[in-house]
Parts: structure tokens; C-alpha cells; sequence
């Protein structure tokens, strides 16, 4: 079983992507702490991170750089944030960025370009 | 009334006014028609009216009319007349008397009309005093005006206030020291250009043959028939001067002509660094070499000619300067020579980059909380599609539940029907949001291009397929070559596309034909500096761009609001971002004027690309 961790602190927002990846069948575990999410990657490793770059406590780019040392170096990352600083994004580990406000349709079919082979996904 | 040396003396000490803040016409008046040498002597009271007369208007345009006659005066004879006999008019005096330096010593028979007395302004025993009002004991009163060239005296003007006047108003004094700075400069430029070989001057009658390289004339020759030959070299000068920044003109073989004195304070240069007929090159190379450039370079082309480039210097002060290169051509078209132009932005600079980190936060800011908007949304959408099909079925039911699921059926289809405008305008703002920010980047250098082979008749092509959903009454059509490589970034290009087809399509909201053209043009440049373009061009039968807007609706947010502009404010911020993309590939993107029917864009891409050898930004340098 593989599932998808979603790291972000804007509740809303976590609650937008959850609810859009469980209606798609997605088994889904969402995150607003970063070091709550890592610690649950190193327990139980997910087949995909959906990560906010701008997160308090640890951030996007740290959690990325932990996630990939001490969990999975290939684990399919994709990376979203509010600000579209090209410089910032470019040198992020990451197969995706998404840019906020994204649109959900091209969240899932990027989800499903990513990792689709890798998730489970129950009929929805 | 008589004055004495024993009375208080009738001066007024102005704060002196800077006559810089007078603006005199942009445009130089024609120059009048040479006149015959030796036509007049010095100082003949009756003029003839040759020259154009003071009109009887306000005293304020009679002497912007005196000044710009003053700046455009080919010789120093016609200079100097022109200021005894605009004086003369202009402030109410029996006499005017222009005493330079490095005239031959006045003897009252060579210098003046006999029986009139040598002003004692001019004398040599006259210093003492200084400047201002004088009064000679003779009935009568002299305004004395120092004429200055960078701060030394180089002459004197002189106003001789008739028996019973009471001598010098404000007005006239402030008058007579404008006259004296513009006297100056313009003396200034004509013995520079008296010292300079002249650069090749147009053939203005096909009859003479070209004048080729005159030896130098003498700063004060009376010879006007080589100098009358010279208007576009003069008005280059006067234009130069009038520029009040900091100008370098040097001519077609790069000797330097004129450069003001704004160009030497700001990069600390001497006199004898900018004396005319020195080597331009080495000299705007060096100025260069210690400017930081603000701008990506750019190509040779029908771009880099006209576009400003800022820079930075970080020393003896911090400067953001503003660099334009323009050819000065003569009437013929051929070209005289080049003027650099530097212009001090730093205010400007820092208002702007202020102004687009508040952009930036701002932005960046609306941006999560329209992710939430955006994304409630689109979930409601998927929520009342999935789960449209399962309503209860009214078969079998009484009428009154058959007409209840009606109703709600109705319901959800107006609720769908809401939501999905919520999800369409929380997109438009999520584009507005995009466009505003790619813009900010992208002024301030952050947005860096991917430079790659880009076939452009597949990018159009698949830009047009995807906003066909949207343009359903609309007829896009692509004439275009087999295939067509540029290289440049394939996001800001199509970027470039799709806002053009947008605005085509949004524009001509009846529908109808919207042409798109794709093609290839050779460089004007020829040799090595050619540079081959790949043009597009989008005609569409809309309103079109009004007539006189066709720059403004390239600038973000910067015109004032009229019924014409108001037309503007629907447009959004995608044309400023296209033109700077277009201009970060070493591009253009304008509105072509005056079509007949709709609207027709041009956007011309460098093959090569922006960081291709032959459009090396040092090319573009003079």
C-alpha cells in the first residue's frame, strides 16, 4: 500500500487537496506541522509528498532534503507554493511544482503523471 | 531725472534666477537664409529684416522666440546681433552693448557709431564694482551682466537705459541674464564647431560638390560661407545643449563633437577628455566600463536602436543612469554622427523597485487565500457533477414530488451554474494575479529565460487548438511555413501567443476571422550584424486599437483614465508582460497603426536568440 503525504500549513488548503486526492480513491495522510510529517514518512514511507514550500518550524525545501536522505531518495515529490520565485523553485529536488492558485484538475492528472503507477487507489 | 554718484543707486539684486527652468521651444525654427558677407557692421542701430522680427506677443514668448533664434544662429555675428536687437526689443533701453573678451580692444571709432560715447562698462578702469546697475554721472544708467561660460567670465552685456528712465526693472535684469547664459552657450558650441573638422555635411545643392574636410576655421571668421553650409551640425548642437543631461555628440568617423558639461560631472571627466575631435570609443568605453547594466543584452536590430539601457554606478555617487544611443541624421538621410545620452533615474528607479516589492508581497499575499476561493470551487463543481445523475427518479411518484424534483433539478442546475462563474472569475484572478507578478520578476531581472529550440509553427499551432474552446464563433486560421526554429524560451513564448489570441479573441466579441501569419525577415543590418526574425503577426476585425494608443496600451497601469484609455482597462496586464518578453528575447511587439478595419500585432523574435555571438551587446555600441 502506498499513499500520499500532504504537508501544509494553511488548513484550507490541506483540506481542498485531501478532499480532491480521497475523491479521486487516493489514500491520503494530510500534515500542517512538517515535523509531524516526517516523522510519519520515516515510519511509514508514502509513494508520494505533496509539500508547501513555505512552512514554519521546517521547511519546504529542508523537509524535501530529509525526506529524500533518510526516507527515499527516489520518492516522487512535488512541491507547491504561493510564490512563483523562479530561483527558489529551480533548485528544488522535485519532479512538480505547483504554482498557487493551482487548478485542481491539473493537480490530479500531475499526481497521476508522478506517481500514479506507485499509489493505491481504491474505485471512488 | 538725473542720477549722481551721491545717490543711492537704482539696483535690484534678484536672487539670480536660474535660467535653466526657461524652456524654450523644443523645435528650432528654421534657419534664416544666409545673408551676404560683410552685410553690416557692428553695431548698425537699424537692423534689416532679414531674420525673422520679435513678434508682439507676451514678453515671456517673445523671448523664448529671441532664445531660440539666439540657439540657432549659425555665425557669432548673427548671435550677437540677435541679442542686441532682441534686447533691444525686449526690455526698453536706448542701447545694447556685447563685449567679449577676446575682442580686438574697442576704440571708440573701430567699435562704435561716432558720437556715441565707448560705455565706460566697457572700459578697462570700469572693474571695481562688480556687476549690476552702474550709473555713469552722465544722465544716464548701464545694467552690467557678466556673460559666463562654465563659470568664467568671458564678456559682458551691456544695457544702456536712456536719459529719464528709471533704469532697470526686475523683469529686465532677469531678462538680460538669460539671454547673457544662452549667449554663452551658444558661443560656446559655434567655436567648437569652428574647431572641429566638420563631420561629411549633407550636399545641400546638388551643383556644389561636398565640401570635404574644410581646414579649421578661425573662432571668429567672418567668413559665413562654410559655416552656412552647417545647420544640421548646428542644430545638433543647439538640440544637444537644449537636452539640458548629459550628451556626448561625436560624428561619423567617432570624434567627439560637443559633449555637455551634465556628461563630464557625471563621470568625472576633464575638459581636455571631451575636447572635440577626440576619439569617442575609448572614451564611451571607459564611462561604460565602470557602469553595472541593469538590462539583459540585446540584440542588433530594429529593437536596440531606440530602447533605453539602465545602468548602475555605484561611484563617486549611486547612480542609476538611463543610456540612449540615437543617429543623427541629415536631411538626405545619411547619418552625421551619434548622440549618447545619459539620464539620471535613480529617483524613478528606486520609486519603481519600491513600488514592485510592494507588487510582489501583495500579490503573493492574495495569491493563498485565492487557492482557497479557487479550490472550494472547483470541489463544489466535481461534488454537483458527480452527483448529478442521482436524483431520485420521479417515476411512480405523486405529482407533487415530480414537480419537487423539477424544482430542485432547476436549483442545482442555477447553483451549478453560479459556482462554475465563482470558479471562472477566481481563475481570471488567479491570471491577473500571475501576469502582475511575471511582470514584476521580469522588470527587476528575476525572471531569467530557457533558452532552447523552440519550433514556433507547432507552438502557434497548438496555442491556437487550445483556446479554440473559447472562441467558438471565431475563425483562426495559420498561414505559416513547414516549420520555423527560433531559439528562446518555448513558456514565455507561447505565453506571448496566448495573450495575443486572447486579446483578438476577447476583443472581437462578434466573432469573425482572426488571421495568423507566420514568417521570416532578413535584418537591415546586413554583414555580420544581420539578424534573421521570425515574425508573427495576428490580424483579428474587432474594435481595433484606438488611433494615438497604440504605445499605451503597452504600459501597465500608467495612463490617465479618458473615454479612449477607459478602453484599456479591460485589457489587463497581458500586453505589458508580452512586449517585456518580447523585448528579454531581443524582440519587439507592437500594435501596427493605422488599420483600416480590427487590430494587427507584430511580434518579432531573433532567430539566434538574445544570447547569439552576433547580437553581442557590444555591437550595439557606438
Amino acid at each position: 500500500m502506498s499513499d500520499v503525504i500532504i504537508v501544509e500549513d494553511e488548513r484550507e488548503i490541506l483540506n481542498i487537496l485531501t478532499q480532491l486526492l480521497l475523491s479521486e480513491g487516493y489514500q491520503v495522510r494530510p500534515f500542517t506541522d512538517s515535523r509531524q510529517a516526517l516523522d510519519a514518512a520515516r515510519a511509514e514511507p508514502p509513494g508520494l509528498a505533496l509539500i508547501d514550500i513555505m512552512l514554519p518550524y521546517l521547511s519546504g525545501p529542508e523537509l524535501i532534503q530529509l525526506l529524500r536522505a533518510e526516507v527515499n531518495p527516489h520518492l516522487p515529490i512535488m512541491a507547491m507554493s504561493a510564490s512563483s520565485n523562479y530561483h527558489q523553485v529551480r533548485d528544488l529536488d522535485i519532479q512538480r511544482f505547483l504554482e498557487k492558485p493551482f487548478d485542481l484538475e491539473d493537480v490530479l492528472m500531475q499526481v497521476d503523471a508522478v506517481a500514479g503507477a506507485v499509489l493505491t487507489r481504491s474505485p471512488a | 531725472m538725473s542720477f549722481t554718484h551721491d545717490e543711492p543707486p537704482d539696483t535690484v539684486y534678484l536672487p539670480r534666477m536660474d535660467p535653466s527652468s526657461i524652456t524654450p521651444p523644443l523645435a528650432l525654427p528654421d534657419l534664416p537664409a544666409p545673408e551676404p558677407a560683410g552685410a553690416r557692421p557692428a553695431l548698425q542701430p537699424a537692423r534689416q529684416p532679414a531674420r525673422p522680427s520679435v513678434p508682439s506677443s507676451s514678453p515671456a514668448q517673445r523671448l523664448a522666440f529671441l532664445i531660440s533664434h539666439l540657439l540657432a544662429a549659425p555665425t557669432e555675428e548673427e548671435a550677437r546681433h540677435t541679442v542686441q536687437d532682441g534686447l533691444r526689443a525686449l526690455v526698453r533701453c536706448r542701447r545694447v552693448a556685447l563685449r567679449l573678451l577676446d575682442d580686438p580692444p574697442a576704440s571708440p571709432g573701430a567699435a562704435h557709431a561716432p558720437g556715441v560715447p565707448v560705455p565706460r562698462e566697457h572700459a578697462p578702469d570700469a572693474g571695481g564694482s562688480g556687476y549690476g546697475t552702474h550709473l555713469t554721472g552722465r544722465n544716464d544708467a548701464w545694467l552690467r551682466i557678466p556673460i559666463l561660460a562654465d563659470q568664467k567670465v568671458i564678456g559682458t552685456l551691456a544695457l544702456e537705459a536712456g536719459p529719464g528712465q528709471r533704469v532697470f526693472t526686475p523683469a529686465a535684469r532677469a531678462t538680460a541674464e538669460i539671454v547673457a547664459h544662452v549667449l554663452a552657450q551658444r558661443l560656446a558650441h559655434l567655436r567648437l564647431l569652428a574647431l572641429t573638422p566638420p563631420p561629411v555635411m549633407p550636399v545641400l545643392d546638388a551643383a556644389t560638390p561636398a565640401p570635404v574636410a574644410p581646414a579649421p576655421a578661425a573662432p571668429n571668421t567672418s567668413d559665413r560661407s562654410d559655416r552656412s553650409d552647417r545647420p544640421d551640425a548646428l542644430r545638433l548642437a543647439g538640440v544637444c545643449e537644449l537636452l539640458a543631461g548629459a550628451v556626448l555628440v561625436a560624428d561619423e568617423a567617432g570624434r567627439v563633437v560637443a559633449a555637455s558639461g551634465a556628461f563630464r560631472q557625471i563621470f568625472g571627466l576633464s575638459r581636455d577628455a571631451t575636447a572635440p575631435g577626440v576619439p569617442s570609443a575609448p572614451l564611451l568605453e571607459r564611462v561604460r566600463s565602470e557602469l553595472v547594466p541593469l538590462d539583459p543584452p540585446v540584440p542588433i536590430g530594429p529593437a536596440s536602436a531606440t530602447r533605453p539601457r539602465r545602468y548602475l554606478q555605484r561611484a563617486p555617487v549611486r547612480r542609476v543612469l538611463e543610456r540612449r544611443v540615437r543617429t543623427i541624421l541629415a536631411p538626405d538621410g545619411s547619418s552625421l554622427g551619434r548622440a549618447v545620452t545619459y539620464r539620471d533615474i535613480t529617483h524613478d528607479f528606486d520609486a519603481t523597485e519600491r513600488q514592485q516589492r510592494f507588487l510582489a508581497a501583495v500579490a503573493h499575499e492574495l495569491r493563498t487565500p485565492l487557492t482557497g476561493i479557487t479550490g472550494y470551487a472547483q470541489l463544489l463543481l466535481r461534488e454537483l457533477d458527480r452527483t448529478s445523475g442521482a436524483e431520485p427518479a420521479a417515476h411512480g411518484e405523486s405529482v407533487a414530488r415530480a414537480a419537487q424534483a423539477t424544482a430542485h433539478a432547476t436549483a442545482r442546475a442555477t447553483m451549478r451554474e453560479r459556482v462554475a462563474a465563482l470558479a471562472g472569475q477566481s481563475a481570471r484572478m488567479t491570471r491577473l494575479l500571475r501576469d502582475m507578478l511575471d511582470l514584476t520578476y521580469l522588470e527587476s531581472g528575476q525572471l531569467p529565460l530557457r533558452l532552447e529550440p523552440v519550433e514556433m509553427v507547432r507552438l502557434v499551432a497548438e496555442t491556437i487548438a487550445a483556446l479554440r474552446m473559447s472562441a467558438t464563433s471565431h475563425r483562426i486560421t495559420l498561414q505559416a511555413p513547414r516549420a520555423l526554429v527560433l531559439r528562446g524560451d518555448g513558456v514565455r513564448i507561447e505565453q506571448i501567443v496566448r495573450h495575443l489570441l486572447e486579446n483578438a479573441i476577447k476583443f472581437s466579441p462578434g466573432g469573425g476571422a482572426i488571421r495568423v501569419t507566420l514568417s521570416t525577415r532578413r535584418g537591415a543590418g546586413g554583414g555580420a550584424n544581420e539578424v534573421a526574425w521570425c515574425v508573427l503577426r495576428l490580424h483579428d476585425r474587432g474594435a481595433g486599437v484606438p488611433a494615438g494608443l497604440e504605445e499605451t496600451i503597452f504600459t501597465p497601469f500608467a495612463q490617465p483614465e479618458t473615454a479612449a484609455t477607459r478602453w484599456i482597462s479591460g485589457i489587463g496586464l497581458g500586453l505589458p508582460l508580452s512586449r517585456a518578453l518580447a523585448w528579454q528575447h531581443g524582440g519587439t511587439l507592437r500594435a501596427l497603426p493605422g488599420q483600416r478595419s480590427g487590430a494587427t500585432f507584430e511580434l518579432c523574435l531573433p532567430l539566434a536568440g538574445p544570447d547569439h555571438p552576433a547580437n553581442a551587446p557590444s555591437l550595439t555600441e557606438p
